[in-house]
């Protein structure tokens, strides 16, 4: 299954890069930042994207918005150390998925991803 | 700041490195301080924070805790751009953690980070600034409040 992962750390881009391979996910790209995520995204064209919130140029939650209007049936699992519930709440009301709060295990990462595209591979 | 505040601080330190490494940190009794640079490292992240709060919180670690750190993460070809954004990405993770409390007008910026003890960290001090001693496998940092 074809995944992008968006952050502005490489270490945690490279963490989830790891971790999802390591899960038989493809990962197709990855952005540091909301502007580049949507460029990619129109050309990846992936089924899942993990997403941070706080980023330069472009936050997570203008992108949800912005990939949502190109594809609303992607799965979009936000990654993220804000842990207000006004923000997970914000973000699924836009059409994120699911919410992982930072900091996280290879297994809680792997459990949230695969809760997510559980009916995909049914 | 008051102690119910600096709580959700000590124990978002104390969360962050017992999730990443599965090693836990000894967090120290925050105490008042005057001068910031004097409890600065070799990396520092600072988290601008604005909203119901104002003011700054500081991550600083020596090299050597940062590359253990990595490790720990299983990322491999350590080096200098790597080191500076993994501080920044703790400062940002302990920080942001604390809306859970504080709520979504905790506002934090993106990290801004410095390498080296700088005597030019201009940032608006406030009437008291708190640093709470982080000792992970035997390594020492510090998470400075700066916040109003």
């Amino acid at each position: 299954m074809r995944v992008m992962v968006v952050d502005d750390s490489e270490i945690i881009r490279l963490k989830v890069s790891e971790v999802l391979s390591s899960e038989n996910f493809e990962i197709v790209g990855s952005a540091k930042n909301g502007l580049e995520a949507v460029e990619q995204f129109k050309l990846l064209k992936p089924v899942v994207m993990t997403l941070d919130i706080t980023m330069p140029m472009m936050d997570g939650i203008e992108t949800i918005k912005k990939i949502m209007a190109i594809d609303s049936e992607v799965r979009i699992l936000v990654v993220s150390a804000l842990a207000d519930k006004s923000t997970l709440l914000k973000a699924m009301s836009l059409g994120a998925y699911g919410f992982l709060c930072k900091p996280f295990t290879d297994n809680s990462l792997a459990e949230a991803i695969e809760e997510l595209v559980e009916d995909l591979v049914q | 700041m008051n102690d119910e505040n600096l709580k959700l601080f000590v124990e978002g330190s104390s969360h962050y490195f017992e999730t990443v490494s599965q090693k836990p940190a000894t967090i120290g009794a925050p105490f008042l301080i005057k001068d910031i640079n004097k409890y600065l490292y070799d990396y520092t992240g600072i988290i601008g924070i604005s909203g119901n709060h104002k003011g700054s919180v500081f991550f600083s670690a020596p090299k050597n805790m940062l590359i253990q750190l990595l490790s720990a993460l299983s990322i491999l070809d350590i080096n200098e751009s790597k080191l500076m954004d993994l501080v920044g990405e703790v400062s940002n993770t302990i920080s942001g953690n604390t809306r859970r409390e504080f709520g979504d007008q905790f506002m934090l910026s993106t990290p801004v980070v410095l390498k080296g003890k700088s005597e030019d960290v201009q940032i608006t001090r406030v009437e008291k600034i708190y640093v709470i001693p982080i000792v992970w496998r035997q390594h020492q940092a510090n998470l400075i409040i700066n916040l109003e």
